[in-house]
C-alpha cells in the first residue's frame, strides 16, 4: 500500500471542500429559483399568463437535457457575453438552474395535494397571503414535499462531479490528476468514491428518515 | 456579445444526428444489461434474509451515493490495471451497467413486494418451479408494476450516456464536441444539442406511453 503524501490529502480535502460547495452553493441556488418558478406557475393574474407559459416550457424542457449541456451551454455563453466569472461561478450558476427545475416540481407538485377546500376555507376567513401560505399550504404542502426534496439534493451532489469539465478542481477531478500523477488508480478512486458517499449517505438517510416520519402514504 | 452563427451547425447536421444513434445504443445497452444484472439482485434479495440481502442492498447504496462520472472514472482506470484492455465505449458501458443496475435493482425489488401473496400461492398450486415462478409470475407482475419508474430510468441514462464524451466517445454531446473545435461555434452546436436531447426525450415519453397503452391492452 503507497500512502498518500500530505500533499495528496491536502488536494483531496480541498477537493473536497470544493464539491460541499458547489452543491450547497447549487442547492441554495436551486431552492429560491424554485420558489420563484412555483409562484410564476400558481400566479392567476392575467399579466403573469407568459411568464407561467414560459416557467412550465422550462421546467419541461430542462429536465430533459443532460447536465453536461447545460454545464457547457452556461459556460460558453458566459464566455461569449464577455462576463468575467471563475468555473466555481458558472458550476454553482448551473446546477442551481437545474436544481430549480427539478425542485419546482416537486414544489408544485407538494402545494397541489393540498385540498382546495383548504385553502377557500382560509379565503373565507379572510387570511392575508403570508398567513394562508404559513399556516394553512405550507404545514400540510410540507410531508409531500421536505422527503423528496431532500432526495434530489443527493442527485446534485453527484451532478457535482461534471463540474471537472469545465476545470474545477472538484473530487473527481482530484482523483484524475492524483492517477496522472503515478498513484495507484485503484486506491485513488477508492478514497474519491467513499468521500463522496461520506457527503452523500447522511442526506440519503436523513430523506430516508423524513419519508417514514412525515410523508403522506 | 459576439453574435450566434448556426450555419457552420447546420453544415455538420447529418454527422451530429449520427450521435444520437451512439447515443441511444450506449444507454440501451446499459439498459439491457443493468436490468439483467439487477434481476439478479432483486431475486438475491426478495430470495435469501441474511448476508446475501444485506449484500445486495449494500451494493445499490453504494453505487447510488457515488456519482456515475467517477464510477465510470474508477471502470476506465482500473480495469487496465487487471490487464483488460477495454475500449472508452465499453468502459462507458460497463460504468453505466453497474450504476443502473443499482437503480433498477431497488425498483424491481419495490415492485416484486407488491406482487401479492395470492401470485405466489396461485404459482404454487399450479407447480410451478422456483424459475418459472419468477419468469411467469413475479417479474412479469412487477415489471409491470414499475414500468413508469423504469421507463423514467432509462430517460435519466440517455441523459447521463452524454458523459461518454468525457472519455472521448463519439455520442451526441462527443460530436457536438468535436464540431464546436474545429467550427469554433460551440455555443450554437450546444444549444442544438440541447434541443436535440430535449426532442430524444419527448419523442422517448411517447413511445413509453404508446408501449405501455399497448401493453395494458393485452393484458
Amino acid at each position: 500500500m503507497i500512502a498518500f503524501s500530505q500533499y495528496d490529502i491536502t488536494l483531496l480535502l480541498q477537493a473536497m471542500a470544493r464539491t460541499v460547495v458547489l452543491s450547497l452553493g447549487g442547492g441554495i441556488l436551486g431552492i429560491a429559483g424554485a420558489i420563484i418558478l412555483t409562484a410564476l406557475r400558481l400566479s392567476e393574474i392575467r399579466v403573469m399568463i407568459p411568464l407561467r407559459v414560459l416557467a412550465v416550457v422550462y421546467v419541461q424542457t430542462i429536465r430533459r437535457i443532460p447536465f453536461i449541456v447545460t454545464l457547457y451551454i452556461v459556460f460558453f455563453c458566459t464566455g461569449m457575453m464577455g462576463l468575467d466569472v471563475s468555473a466555481t461561478v458558472v458550476a454553482i450558476g448551473s446546477i442551481g438552474l437545474i436544481a430549480a427545475a427539478y425542485l419546482c416540481e416537486i414544489l408544485h407538485g407538494g402545494v397541489k395535494t393540498v385540498p382546495v377546500e383548504q385553502v377557500e376555507a382560509a379565503l373565507v376567513l379572510n387570511l392575508p397571503l403570508w398567513a394562508r401560505w404559513r399556516y394553512v399550504i405550507g404545514p400540510q404542502a410540507m410531508s409531500a414535499v421536505v422527503p423528496p426534496a431532500v432526495g434530489y439534493l443527493v442527485l446534485f451532489i453527484k451532478d457535482t462531479a461534471l463540474a471537472s469539465q469545465i476545470g474545477v478542481v472538484e473530487l473527481s477531478q482530484a482523483g484524475v490528476i492524483l492517477t496522472n500523477r503515478g498513484l495507484p488508480s485503484t486506491q485513488v478512486f477508492c478514497v474519491v468514491l467513499l468521500l463522496y458517499f461520506a457527503i452523500s449517505y447522511p442526506l440519503t438517510c436523513l430523506s430516508r428518515l423524513l419519508e417514514k416520519r412525515i410523508a403522506v402514504h | 456579445m459576439t453574435r450566434l452563427d448556426f450555419r457552420p451547425v447546420f453544415a455538420h447536421l447529418p454527422f451530429l444526428l449520427g450521435g444520437v444513434g451512439v447515443t441511444i445504443l450506449i444507454a440501451t445497452l446499459a439498459f439491457v444489461f443493468g436490468l439483467s444484472l439487477a434481476v439478479a439482485l432483486a431475486v438475491l434479495r426478495f430470495e435469501n434474509q441474511g448476508a446475501w440481502r444485506r449484500l445486495s442492498r449494500s451494493y445499490s447504496t453504494a453505487l447510488t451515493n457515488t456519482p456515475q462520472l467517477s464510477q465510470i472514472f474508477a471502470v476506465f482506470y482500473c480495469l487496465p490495471l487487471m490487464g483488460l484492455m477495454v475500449s472508452p465505449f465499453l468502459s462507458v458501458v460497463i460504468g453505466m451497467t453497474l450504476n443502473a443496475a443499482a437503480y433498477l435493482a431497488d425498483i424491481l425489488g419495490a415492485g416484486m413486494a407488491r406482487v401479492p401473496p395470492v401470485y405466489h400461492e396461485v404459482a404454487l398450486t399450479l407447480g410451478l418451479n422456483r424459475r418459472q415462478t419468477y419468469l411467469r409470475v413475479i417479474l412479469p407482475y412487477a415489471g409491470r408494476a414499475m414500468f413508469p419508474a423504469l421507463a423514467n430510468h432509462f430517460q435519466i441514462m440517455i441523459l447521463g450516456s452524454a458523459m461518454a464524451s468525457i472519455f472521448g466517445v463519439e455520442d451526441l454531446t462527443g460530436r457536438a464536441y468535436d464540431i464546436g473545435s474545429t467550427t469554433f461555434r460551440i455555443l450554437e452546436v450546444m444549444l442544438v444539442t440541447g434541443g436535440l436531447y430535449a426532442l430524444l426525450s419527448f419523442a422517448l415519453t411517447g413511445v413509453f406511453a404508446l408501449f405501455r397503452r399497448t401493453m395494458e391492452r393485452m393484458v
